[in-house]
């Protein structure tokens, strides 16, 4: 359903608790609705489960929105985003957004093995507040009351269990104007609890998204400072560095793994790069400190998780920051940045469901390795053409052609990577075939870089050949053909390094002309 | 307690960092121009001062009135809002309500959608 221009207007929260029953009401057989605690104010809290099977291997995601009451447009994107899922799947059709499209068979795949839990609307108190001609439009946190004051309101997303007594970047002050107010403790909201009852209730939950507004920032932890990857002991559990955090260009930095780092900037991009597939709208993949300093926050409560407590599954985890600032005659017009007009925030709205799909696509079990797998397989492919014709490949229009063979594996890989994934999930032998090769091909690919490149052998030569041939069998006609081509450049790889292999088809098909 | 949406300008990036410290609500950063970096924020009266006696320049666009609550009548302490705020400050209009939509209107037109599809 194509939503971008749509005139409707923005869903009071009794609205959108009433789709979440709805989910459940049509298709009762893969949406099952989670009763949380009611808000502050009494209103009731629901999430909604999306995914029909179970088996060991499950894994699940969580996406979260309206903890910021006045970034508006993001518990409608994620209600959006939950019927349009449950729709393909129920009518066993595509899920199309603008320009980007995801076939029947990828959502059958993400509904069928994997448990998608939404909680559109983490703070229907706030909504409210923001949406009654009474209230206040720009109102931030929830309406929990603070006792002997009269101001109202503890920032959610200050409430969070992560370094909440560094004050960074919060306040300690209920009345003040800045609306950072952390709370008298962590957790000390319902509206936050529920999210921490989420990923406690749910331990096979490994991802979450929590949505926000705006800036068109896909960000990752952490939010307290610069991440490092070399230090493990410097870390926020870290006593010995309290007071040193919060501040940018210094010695201290965050510790992550390498290997989450490189997760989180390779998903992260997979992410604005299918967000800009619908309309062409860009998004920043970033640090979350880069917008600024956090501390607090859901972002960095859930993936802190693991490693305050290591019996806990790590929790990977980004905040969306959606839309872009709004500049109107040269001058930013921030309320209609968080509140956009509804035909533009439809749009905004579209643009990012396809980051869902990804964040979802990566996090399902094994074939987050496999995107890897093709991803990297795909990149040391066109880095292999490059050094095959280094000096052609800059001036001369045969370049392309030279480096054919290189080139026309990365775009099969590219073109086809939701078929093969499919493919591979629906049968199980070729599934771990395909893990196979790639993990045996990487390293070969890989190693033209080195000095001593390896070789690639007849059997992998061949074992590849017979895979193709079974994705070719088994796939669309546009898997087939590209799975074809690929098959005739092989046979000159065996005995040969990539490289050799690239400039021996390059000279047949230069003889071929 | 009237409030102003303003874009705060600083030299650099850490100069930004060192603002977020003044307890202000802020939003993101915003394209950097003309060499500055600079951040939006809702800001009052008292914030505003507060920021430039920081050192760092404040331009304000307009109050922001929430929608239903009447423009105060100025009190003794507001009359010099023009010398804080500057003139694009003067003559604020409150913000019409959002605009909404119930569920049903929601699920019909969801349901129109697909049907056409």
């Amino acid at each position: 359903m194509a939503l971008c221009g749509y005139n409707g207007g923005y869903m009071p929260s009794g609205g959108i608790d009433n789709l979440v029953g709805g989910l459940q009401n049509l298709y009762p057989d893969f949406c099952k609705v989670i009763n949380l605690k009611p808000s502050r104010e009494g209103r009731p809290v629901r999430a909604v489960k999306i995914g029909k099977g179970t088996g060991t291997d499950r894994r699940g995601v969580l996406l979260v929105g309206g903890l910021h009451a006045r970034e508006l447009l993001n518990p409608d994107s994620l209600i959006y985003f939950a019927y349009n899922l449950a729709f393909a799947y129920k009518q066993n059709k595509d899920y199309s957004m603008g320009a980007k499209t995801y076939t029947a068979a990828f959502v059958k795949m993400l509904v069928e093995n994997m448990d998608i839990y939404i909680l559109p609307l983490a703070n229907p108190d706030g909504r409210e507040f923001v949406l009654n001609p009474a209230g206040d439009r720009m109102w931030r946190g929830n309406r929990a009351p603070n006792p002997g004051k009269l101001c109202k309101g503890v920032d959610l997303n200050r409430n969070f269990d992560f370094l909440w007594t560094s004050g960074i970047m919060t306040s300690a002050d209920a009345c003040n104007s800045s609306q950072i107010y952390k709370g008298p403790s962590a957790f000390s909201e319902p509206e936050t609890q529920n999210v921490r009852q989420l990923l406690d209730t749910f331990p096979h939950i490994v991802g979450m998204i929590d949505v926000h507004s705006y800036s068109a920032f896909v960000m990752y932890p952490w939010g307290d400072d610069e991440n490092q990857t070399t230090q493990p002991t410097m870390n926020f559990k870290n006593a010995a560095f309290n007071g040193q955090r919060g501040q940018t260009g210094d010695t201290y930095k965050e510790y992550i793994p390498k290997k989450d780092l490189d997760w989180f900037v390779s998903v992260g991009n997979g992410m604005a790069k299918a967000i800009e597939a619908v309309r062409g709208k860009k998004y920043e993949v970033k640090q979350s400190i880069h917008l600024y300093a956090t501390s607090a926050t859901s972002l960095d409560y859930g993936y802190c998780r693991h490693y305050v407590n290591s019996a806990k599954r790590k929790v990977l985890t980004y905040c969306i920051e959606t839309g872009p600032l709004v500049v109107k005659n040269g001058v930013p017009d921030y309320l209609a940045s968080f509140q956009p007009s509804f035909p533009e925030a439809s749009c905004i709205m579209e643009d990012v469901q396809p980051a869902f799909m990804e964040f979802c696509v990566n996090v399902l079990s094994v074939s987050g390795e496999l995107i890897e797998g093709i991803k990297q397989a795909a990149s040391a492919s066109v880095s292999a053409v490059s050094a095959a014709a280094p000096s052609r490949a800059a001036t001369s229009p045969g370049a392309a052609r030279s480096s054919g063979a290189g080139r026309r594996f990365a775009k099969f890989l590219e073109d086809n990577r939701d078929e093969l994934l499919v493919l591979a999930r629906n049968d199980q032998r070729l599934l771990r075939e395909s893990g196979v090769v790639l993990k045996r091909l990487l390293p070969i690919i890989q190693s033209h870089q080195s000095d001593d490149p390896q070789a690639f052998d007849e059997a992998l030569v061949k074992r590849v050949d017979e895979l193709l041939g079974r994705l070719g069998e088994q796939g669309t006609p546009k898997l087939r053909r590209g799975a074809a081509a690929v098959r005739q450049d092989l046979q000159p790889f065996a005995g040969r390094t990539v490289i050799e292999g690239l400039r021996k088809v390059d000279a047949k098909s230069r003889r071929g002309k | 307690m009237r409030r102003f949406f303003v874009t705060i300008f600083a030299p650099d990036q850490k100069a930004l960092v060192a603002l977020r410290r003044l307890d202000l609500d802020l939003f993101g950063v915003t394209p950097k121009a003309r060499g500055e970096s600079s951040a939006g924020g809702l800001l009052t009266e008292e914030d505003i001062e507060r920021v430039r006696g920081s050192g760092f320049r404040v331009e304000v666009h307009e109050e922001y009135i929430p929608q239903g609550q009447k423009q105060a009548k100025k009190s003794a302490g507001e009359v010099a809002l023009k010398d804080v705020a500057g003139p694009a400050a003067e003559g604020g209009k409150a913000v019409p309500p959002v605009k909404t939509m119930d569920d049903k209107a929601w699920l019909k037109e969801f349901n129109r959608r697909k049907k056409v599809q």
